[in-house]
């Protein structure tokens, strides 16, 4: 009888001294710069997508590993780690990495010395959206003089419904032509890229190709995937379409850029995109630390990723003298360009 | 693991499942056959580690509630009888320094056979196989372009169980271990840093339903209880433990559950369809 008893509570027992596993993901001291610098190093070293493409722009990632472990030891405080491991995710030059704590955010300067290229006053001038402009969902737009139709729309982050779209495109369906602001939106919700993009086609359109990192190996990265937009239901637009584009211009934007380059009758106007082609995915550190970094690439129809931006078809810059007097020099363009070829 | 295969271990699994209750419905015409039930709430430790979501350890409390059935296929076949069970269960765990938390939901359902030996005098060991199908999903709070893991797997087990009935002087006390590890089976998993959206939203599913076994699911669950009966029903009391490591796509998953658990136990008889109910039992609606 005892030893029968004994079957299930020596399994019992077994299994419990079993149980003591995972030691290896137990975290001694969450605190420890160390250990957090090793973390983060290895996490970007496996997952990161764009080694490989940047090999010539950016430090190699173990040099990289050699020169902050270095500064990560005479480390004093958490600040002083928060900023070394910063600098260290700003070698990859990347827009889509962040480091991010209670009291800041690292992010890499996509702008640098380039030029604004964008003013919101003069965009709220009575020459441009003024203050009677129309809002529908995201989208704040105004019939320009010469019947040229302008759509503001600062961010993929603020959502807009199909009836949203429907009205705002409905109301340009005579316009000789369509403004697309998008300067200065840095990105968003990428599922609204093809929301928009599929109201200026009829047919099934190849747009691009995606990856995903698919092993730890900075070569590992899946074969490239068609992306298509199809055409949507609702009201379509058929006319010219000018995209305006700056050097803030960056995620789901430079993806909604080079989506609608490859539509018919679509030109993208301005400065290049500031890109940021690699969809961010998040990760975190055993100090509460969490990071995010590119790990799915996108690539534009013939191939070639846009992570560093994606060039205009007519480059210019915003005049200061016309800033003075309250012109957008780039939304001129647009207009000469929609006003002379529209008929065409 | 291309489509033919997937399509023929899919169906090998449809197969097995319906196999069986065909074989218990033909046999099974003229004899009551008495169903043990037992229905019990878990709660518990739990640990996860999900390194699609995190590379670090959670740790918390979960709960499960767990529905499950054995029967004889036949009266007078009193050698084999079918086991079902479902559980529902939740857990929310948090990182090391509670800065973010998992909350996972899973369901799952399990059906299998056992064939009972009797080795000793009061004790019956049931050694079978189940066939599992679990849907569920891991939510991190404040991940952005991967927030959740989905939890969709199907699973050939080994099943042992073991009954000792301990008789006392006014009643009989059933001690039960059962121990379950499933051998072969398919899961869901992205690829190692593929979105969901890339997923579903582009239909990119190569890759994400691979074939596991021991080398890529290691898992088993282990179930002791000790059924107490009193005056007006049997109570049960017991402890669950379940490890799981998962290593597919070069993600590694890991969770581990230490329960107790308490319920009840009972056993029943059911008339189904156009079985007619026989005259000894009374029935409450006619």
């Amino acid at each position: 009888m005892k030893k029968i008893l004994l079957y299930p509570f020596s399994c019992f027992l077994f299994l419990f001294s079993i149980v003591s596993c995972d030691k290896d993901l137990e975290v001694e001291n969450e605190e420890n710069y160390m250990e957090n610098f090793e973390m983060l190093w290895k996490t970007v070293d496996e997952k990161y997508c764009f080694f490989d493409y940047k090999k010539d722009s950016i430090k190699n990632w173990d040099d990289v590993y050699v020169e902050y472990k270095a500064k990560v030891q005479d480390c004093r405080n958490k600040m002083d780690l928060f900023y070394i491991l910063g600098d260290m995710l700003k070698e990859l030059k990347d827009g889509h990495v962040n480091l991010y704590s209670s009291f800041d955010i690292s992010r890499y300067d996509i702008q640098g010395h380039a030029p604004d290229n964008f003013n919101i006053k003069v965009i709220k001038n009575d020459r441009y959206l003024g203050r009677d402009y129309k809002i529908a969902g995201g989208f704040q737009y105004v019939m320009l003089e010469n019947n040229i139709g302008y759509i503001r729309y600062s961010s993929f982050s603020s959502t807009f419904s199909d009836a949203n779209l429907d009205y705002v495109l409905f109301y340009f369906a005579n316009a000789d032509g369509l403004i697309i602001d998008v300067r200065d939106n840095g990105g968003g919700y990428a599922s609204l890229v093809e929301k928009i993009a599929s109201r200026f086609t009829d047919n099934k359109v190849l747009v691009g190709y995606s990856q995903y990192k698919s092993g730890t190996g900075h070569s590992d990265l899946s074969d490239p995937e068609p992306v298509y937009v199809e055409s949507g239901d609702g009201i379509h637009y058929k006319g010219l379409v000018a995209i305006l584009t700056n050097r803030n211009c960056y995620s789901a934007t430079n993806d909604f850029v080079q989506t609608m380059k490859v539509l018919p009758g679509v030109i993208q106007i301005g400065d290049r995109t500031g890109g940021g082609a690699g969809m961010p995915m998040s990760s975190e550190l055993p100090n509460g630390w969490y990071v995010r970094m590119s790990m799915a690439p996108y690539m534009d129809v013939d191939k070639h990723y846009t992570e560093f931006g994606i060039e205009p078809d007519i480059r210019v810059d915003m005049s200061a003298e016309d800033e003075k007097d309250g012109v957008d020099t780039i939304i001129e363009t647009a207009r000469d360009w929609l006003m002379t070829h529209w008929r065409n | 693991m291309n489509n033919v295969t997937f399509r023929r271990f899919l169906f090998f699994l449809f197969f097995s499942s319906v196999s069986l209750s065909l074989w218990a419905t033909e046999i099974d015409s003229l004899n009551y056959r008495l169903t043990n039930r037992a229905v019990s709430l878990s709660l518990g430790a739990k640990r996860e580690y999900d390194s699609y979501l995190s590379p670090l350890l959670y740790k918390g409390t979960g709960f499960s509630l767990m529905d499950e059935r054995v029967s004889f296929l036949s009266k007078k076949l009193n050698n084999l009888s079918k086991y079902t069970e479902f559980d529902f269960s939740a857990s929310v765990t948090d990182n090391p320094t509670n800065t973010a938390s998992f909350l996972s939901m899973s369901l799952r359902g399990f059906s299998g056979v056992h064939y009972h030996l009797r080795p000793l005098p009061r004790m019956s060991l049931l050694l079978g196989g189940l066939v599992n199908l679990e849907l569920g999903g891991r939510y991190q709070n404040r991940n952005q372009n991967n927030p959740y893991s989905l939890l969709l797997n199907a699973n050939l087990w080994a099943s042992v169980m073991c009954y000792y009935h301990i008789p006392l002087r006014t009643r009989t006390l059933t001690l039960r271990d059962h121990f379950s590890m499933p051998f072969v089976g398919v899961m869901f998993s992205p690829n190692y840093a593929q979105t969901y959206y890339e997923i579903f939203s582009e239909g990119h599913y190569d890759g994400t339903f691979p074939v596991t076994s021991f080398g890529s699911r290691f898992q088993w669950r282990n179930k002791l209880s000790l059924d107490f009966p009193i005056k007006i029903c049997t109570f049960r009391f017991g402890f669950v433990l379940e490890r799981s490591v998962t290593t597919v796509n070069d993600l590694e998953t890991r969770s581990m559950d230490v329960s107790g658990t308490v319920g009840f136990v009972y056993n029943f008889v059911t008339f189904k369809g156009k079985k007619k109910i026989p005259s000894e039992f009374r029935n409450p609606v006619e």
